[in-house]
């Protein structure tokens, strides 16, 4: 009896939680799963060290970011360097391998697309806050596992499907469109080795874009940013 | 004892084999994903063409018969499919005005001819397409039209003409208030009457138009016309309907096709199929109507033409894209099909989206693709870049690489050789026959002769030596009826090749009409071997009286009482299998003396009586084995049937799943491994592990999930899986062998690699390539390069790591792996790691950029591959071979890279100097640079560099030959060669070296002053 019981609770519960699943609960289960909304508004900037790898190569990069002020990236192949900056009014890039010598201006559809990289928080944290809206997609199967499908809309009207699982809640793929005269273009990248941080949350430290994988190898909260590097100068 | 421990050991295996399977998807093998190789220069049938602008930019959708929807951002400049996970045949599309993220598809095509598919219910999108909700109308099986009340958004109307081959209850039109949420019927006829068309007065959104439409299909004819059939009226949304007859003709009626005139919404256009088919216009938006002159374009075929469009900005400019293309420029009152420059469309027009900025510019949907005019229609161009073709058969040869051909709906017979230099375009597929083309067979002889047919049994023989195509039909002799051929008539190989009594080579060629002919000249002369092998049932052969309706409508297409499918024992030409669209299994054993009808057995089975017979296959393993499928739709009943037998025939049983969908037509046995097992539905591919009881859906093959697959060949030396889809054109997938591997190994470890299969050394062809701007729609080579597959149990949450390591245990290459669930797959390119090259300077677009990621390529030998994953470490050998037949000998390979290492350590060792030069400058630099020695100094180690290190170099456009540039001039063009340098060439290393060696001594000199 106590088995039978037991069993029809089980089925009473799926049913619920299947029917009862909602974007703000899978944000929340998440939110949490990665270290929770109060440590994660704590964080007021970040450095992250690490490398680009692709098919044997190594690309060494840093990433700097200062919440909603600035974020850069640097890197360097053969002795050139890569630079990416932006701020919410402008951004810069430099990329002497694609023909930008120096720091040269970015297009407003180029920065518009990048804008939602300022928040270096979680974009789920405090999202409404925020002013980004969510919308809850269903399920959907996804390389053969199920996953709940959210689209997020920044504030910047850029638009992302995230894919959670369905057991950690954590994010397993981010599928992003972006536009550039009118076509778009999506983009999708896998989130690989969750680590949590001394600080508390936990991260992704490898990020899986296809041809090729970034790999966080150190990550420091509230690490001491200077604004200038922003400067674009 | 020894029997109980057997029948135990079996238990295991079967329960794990079960097991496997239970836990297994497609997903599971989604690296073997499929080449598409088009073709796009003869595309496929368009149903609904849709576009708004947004961003500036003409926004396009495109409802295709069998291929999906595909969404252009650029005006048709390039296109990609928005609709891969559901079902394929697309009937109507509407966009929401305004706002282009806002999509209804409506499944199931309209145009309802013999090989027309189902559709599954409307969907909407709210983001352009990247995702999908089912909204309902699940049962309606087609959609012709929506529309969308232009004044209140969330109303949407859908006309269904509903199921096709039954009545149904599911058909009429359809309203929501709500976005889709919620639907109600607003106008219904009867079970044998959908609504075929709907117009909405653009501001006065209450007065509607609704054509009911009585239609249904029979296997041997149709019936358009009929009580059920005529046009409506509402003025109160739907509410209420008054059916129109002022001045419409007496008597049943057909399809009726209604437009509004957007200028002068109180002008209505209707194309009206009756016994005396006509063109009507009302002025008084609807009450009373009066005919108007028309040419046959317009009137001709009412049940497949059922688009008039207005100009939506000239009151008088009207369209009717039907047969050809007609316009006229006073309201319909006059009209011209003159078409002038550009290429004539395809015939046979379903779809035309007119840019409201800009009239002059139309993309018109044709059986054969879509065409761009900008001209208001007077001329034409091709849009070579949707690859939705509907091929009905494959076949493959054994040429290298082997060609693949198939026949498409009403666009010719084809061939393709499955690879080319750069990828398969549009220019590598040459037509080899025109019509609808259905079979075409390679002679198992001659590699220039192919055989190919039309609509209808119009076989030919092409012979490529000389670019002929001979009539080869059989022609009626005395003692037979009138031959019927089917529409789709088989044209069949025997599997085998032999002398004849003069010792030349020869083979069977087969056909048939109700009796089956055998050739063994090519065709030349044909031999009937059978009595007619069907029903002979006379009730179901008349459709040359009774077909089309109230237009009358006879083409071959409803031909029955056939032999649709004929097969050969692949050991045994004596033994030869027949199955008629009529439900007759026949079988000889003696070469065709005495037949055997073994049908009951299959309705035994569980299969209704009479079922179309689809496709035989015998097994290539076990002749005893033979599997059926059947095709029952055209009695309204889409269920999937497929059987087998394993006692050569006299015994049936029926597989089943709850994963079928789509009637059956076509099922292979692998050539390896008896337990695989493909089946073609109209709604996918099913591949079974365990010899047929369990069956997955191909969701991860790089096909649409819903893909209509007509046939499937296994090439019998690649292994390739060659699959002909009605919509998509043809896919391949290559070497099952990895499937097979994975399917043997126990899938209850984390983590496997499998034996990783030799390579030959080879590369894949550069040249020649036709012009890019030319090329169309591209399908990808195979890789030419080792493979390595390993298994997963889970998706891996950390990177793979994949390393290779040489004879001497040295590791010479890193490689990312992948962390998926289930197989995996990595090629290796054969390179090493790219060497460490000296930094400095402007090296973008200069040899000296590449030279640090390209690397030489190994010699051949074995190879240690060590595969990373889930905290495991597993290895397996990799022998790479020598290919001598191109050239490719063990002792050249070994000689270039002998050749390309000692570049390569050049860039290691500068890679070093200049290290060292630069740490040199910078700690003197550190000292007091006033001092004059200093000062000296750094100026002759930085001319010193100046010699090593391109620093003058600025832009892209301005090239220095220093050192380093020279080194890596000679490094990239031997690293990247085919051919090691000859002995003289050579040279030009050991003078690098000798320059290098220089250099060094140069740079102890500068810094022993120190």
């Amino acid at each position: 009896m106590k088995k039978f019981l037991f069993s029809f609770t089980l089925i009473v519960m799926s049913v619920f939680s299947a029917s009862a699943q909602t974007a703000d609960e899978i944000i929340s289960k998440y939110v949490s799963a990665i270290g929770g909304a109060e440590k994660w508004t704590k964080i007021q900037s970040i450095k992250m060290e690490g490398q680009i790898e692709v098919q044997g190569l190594a690309i060494p990069f840093t990433m700097q970011g200062v919440q909603l002020k600035g974020m850069r990236v640097d890197a360097e192949f053969q002795g050139n360097k890569i630079i990416d900056i932006i701020t919410p009014t402008q951004g810069w890039s430099q990329n002497p391998l694609g023909g930008k010598y120096t720091l040269s201006p970015l297009t407003a559809e180029e920065l518009k697309t990048k804008a939602d990289d300022l928040d270096i928080q979680d974009p789920f944290v405090n999202y409404n806050e925020k002013g980004s809206s969510v919308e809850y997609l269903g399920k959907d199967e996804e390389d053969g596992n199920e996953y709940f499908k959210v689209k997020l809309t920044t504030k910047n009207k850029n638009d992302k499907t995230f894919f959670f699982d369905t057991k950690t809640y954590l994010i397993y793929k981010v599928e992003s469109t972006t536009t550039q005269q009118g076509q778009e273009m999506k983009v999708a990248v896998k989130y690989l080795d969750y680590q949590t941080l001394d600080f508390g949350v936990k991260i992704p430290f490898k990020q899986d874009m296809g041809m090729m994988m970034m790999v966080n190898k150190k990550i420091t909260v509230n690490a001491v940013v200077d604004e200038n590097i922003f400067s674009g100068k | 004892m020894k029997s109980i421990l057997k029948s135990i050991l079996f238990l295991l295996f079967t329960v794990n084999i079960l097991s496997a399977q239970n836990i297994i998807n497609s997903s599971h093998f989604q690296v073997m994903g499929a080449r598409s190789l088009g073709p796009s220069t003869m595309s496929g049938r368009i149903t609904s063409i849709e576009g708004i602008l947004s961003d500036g930019q003409v926004n396009l959708y495109i409802g295709t018969a069998g291929g999906g929807i595909w969404k252009s951002q650029n005006g048709g400049v390039s296109f990609n499919p928005v609709f891969d996970k559901y079902c394929q045949s697309i009937g109507a599309l509407a966009i929401e005005p305004g706002n282009a993220k806002i999509v209804y598809a409506g499944t199931g095509e309209s145009n309802t001819r013999n090989s027309v598919s189902i559709g599954e219910g409307l969907y909407k999108t709210t983001d352009g397409g990247n995702n999908w909700q089912k909204i309902g109308l699940d049962s309606t099986e087609r959609i012709s039209k929506i529309l969308i009340d232009p004044t209140e958004k969330k109303t949407v109307y859908a006309a269904a003409p509903g199921p096709l081959w039954k009545s149904s209850v599911h058909r009429g039109l359809y309203k929501t208030t709500d976005g889709g949420k919620t639907w109600n019927k607003i106008l219904y006829v009867n079970e044998e009457t959908g609504c075929a068309d709907i117009a909405i007065h653009p501001t006065k959104t209450s007065t509607l138009f609704a054509s009911m439409w009585q239609f249904q299909r029979k296997p041997y004819a149709f019936n358009s016309g009929g009580k059920g059939s005529g046009l409506f009226k509402s003025t109160d949304g739907g509410k209420t309907w008054n059916k129109i007859t002022q001045g419409f003709p007496e008597g049943d009626l057909g399809r009726i096709v209604v437009t509004i005139n957007p200028s002068k919404p109180s002008e209505i256009l209707a194309i009206v199929e009756a016994k005396e088919p006509g063109l009507y216009i009302s002025t008084d938006e609807g009450d009373t109507w009066k005919k108007l002159a028309a040419t046959e374009n317009i009137t001709a075929r009412p049940f497949y033409f059922s688009t008039l469009v207005y100009d939506p900005k000239d009151a008088k400019k009207v369209y009717r894209p039907a047969f050809d293309f007609a316009y006229s420029s006073d309201g319909g009152y006059s009209w011209s099909n003159t078409i002038i420059g550009g290429v004539n469309p395809h015939a046979d027009h379903h779809a035309l989206w007119i840019n409201p900025n800009n009239t002059d510019i139309m993309y018109l949907g044709t059986d054969g693709g879509v065409y761009l005019s900008m001209n208001k229609g007077s001329s034409w161009q091709f849009l070579n870049n949707l690859p939705v073709g509907q091929f009905y058969h494959v076949s493959v040869d054994n040429q290298e690489p082997y060609n693949v051909f198939g026949g498409l709906q009403d666009n010719n017979s084809w061939m393709a050789p499955n690879t080319s230099p750069g990828g398969v375009t549009a220019t590598d597929w040459r037509a080899i026959g025109g019509g609808d083309g259905f079979w075409v067979q390679p002679s198992l002889i001659n590699p220039k002769i192919v055989f190919s047919e039309s609509q209808g049994g119009e076989i030919t023989r092409v012979d490529l030596s000389n670019g002929l195509s001979y009539g080869v039909k059989p022609k009626k002799v005395a003692g037979e009826e009138e031959h019927r051929w089917n529409w789709n008539t088989p044209i069949v190989m025997g599997a085998s090749v032999k002398k004849n009594t003069a010792g030349q080579l020869q083979y069977n060629l087969y056909t048939a009409a109700q009796y089956l002919f055998k050739s063994t000249d090519d065709g030349r002369s044909w031999e009937r071997i059978s009595p007619d092998l069907t029903t002979d049932n006379k009730l179901l052969q008349k459709q040359s009286e009774s077909s089309g309706g109230i237009t009358g409508d006879n083409t071959s297409a409803e031909n029955h009482c056939t032999i649709f499918t004929i097969t050969q024992d692949p050991k045994n030409e004596q033994i030869i299998w027949v199955g008629t669209d009529d439900g007759n299994l026949q079988l000889t054993k003696d070469g065709g003396k005495t037949w055997n009808n073994l049908a009951a057995g299959i309705w035994k089975a569980g299969v209704p009586e009479n079922t179309w017979i689809s496709c035989i296959e015998v097994s290539k393993i076990n002749p005893q084995r033979i599997y059926v499928t059947l095709d029952n739709h055209m009695y309204g009943d889409h269920k999937t049937y497929v059987v087998v037998s394993n006692d050569g025939g006299s015994t049936w049983t029926k597989f089943n799943s709850p994963e079928f969908t789509g009637f059956a037509h076509v099922i292979r046995e692998d050539i390896v491994n008896p337990k695989l097992l493909f089946l073609g539905t109209e709604m996918g591919l099913f591949i079974s592990l365990d010899g047929g009881m369990n069956w997955l859906r191909s969701k991860y093959q790089n096909m649409p999930w819903y893909n209509l697959v007509r046939d499937l060949k296994i090439h019998p030396k690649t292994h390739d899986l060659i699959v002909a889809s009605h919509g998509r054109g043809i896919y391949i997938i290559d070497n099952l062998q990895p499937l097979r591997e994975m399917i043997q190994s126990d899938l209850n470890k984390d983590f496997i690699l499998y034996p990783i299969q030799s390579f030959k050394y080879n590369y894949g062809e550069q040249y020649p390539q036709p012009a890019e701007n030319i090329a169309g729609w591209v399908g990808e080579n195979k890789t030419v390069s080792p493979t390595i597959y390993y298994y997963l149990k889970q998706r891996s949450n950390d990177a793979v790591k994949i390393e290779v390591y040489d004879a001497n245990n040295k590791k010479i290459k890193d490689l990312n792996g992948t962390g998926l669930k289930g197989l995996n797959k990595v090629n290796w390119g054969l390179t090493i790691n790219p060497p460490k090259v000296a930094q400095g300077g402007f090296i973008a677009g200069s040899s000296v950029l590449y030279s640090g990621f390209i690397a030489p390529r190994v010699p051949v030998g074995k190879y240690k591959i060590v595969v990373n994953a889930e905290g495991k470490k597993s290895e397996q050998f990799l022998l790479i071979e020598a290919n001598p037949q191109k050239g490719l000998t063990a002792s050249s390979i070994a000689l270039l890279y002998q050749q390309s290492m000692r570049l390569y350590n050049l860039q290691e060792k500068l890679f070093v100097l200049v290290d060292s030069l630069d740490k040199t400058i910078a700690t003197i630099s550190k000292s007091d640079t006033t001092e004059l020695k200093t000062k000296d100094q750094l100026k002759k180690l930085d001319s010193f560099k100046r010699e090593i290190i391109e620093l003058n170099r600025k832009t892209i456009f301005f090239d220095e030959f220093k050192y380093r540039r020279r080194l890596s001039d000679l490094y990239l063009a031997v690293a990247m060669a085919i051919e090691p340098l000859s002995v003289k060439q050579e040279k030009g290393i050991l003078l690098l070296e000798e320059e290098f060696e220089a250099l060094k001594k140069q740079f102890y000199a500068l810094i022993a002053t120190r």
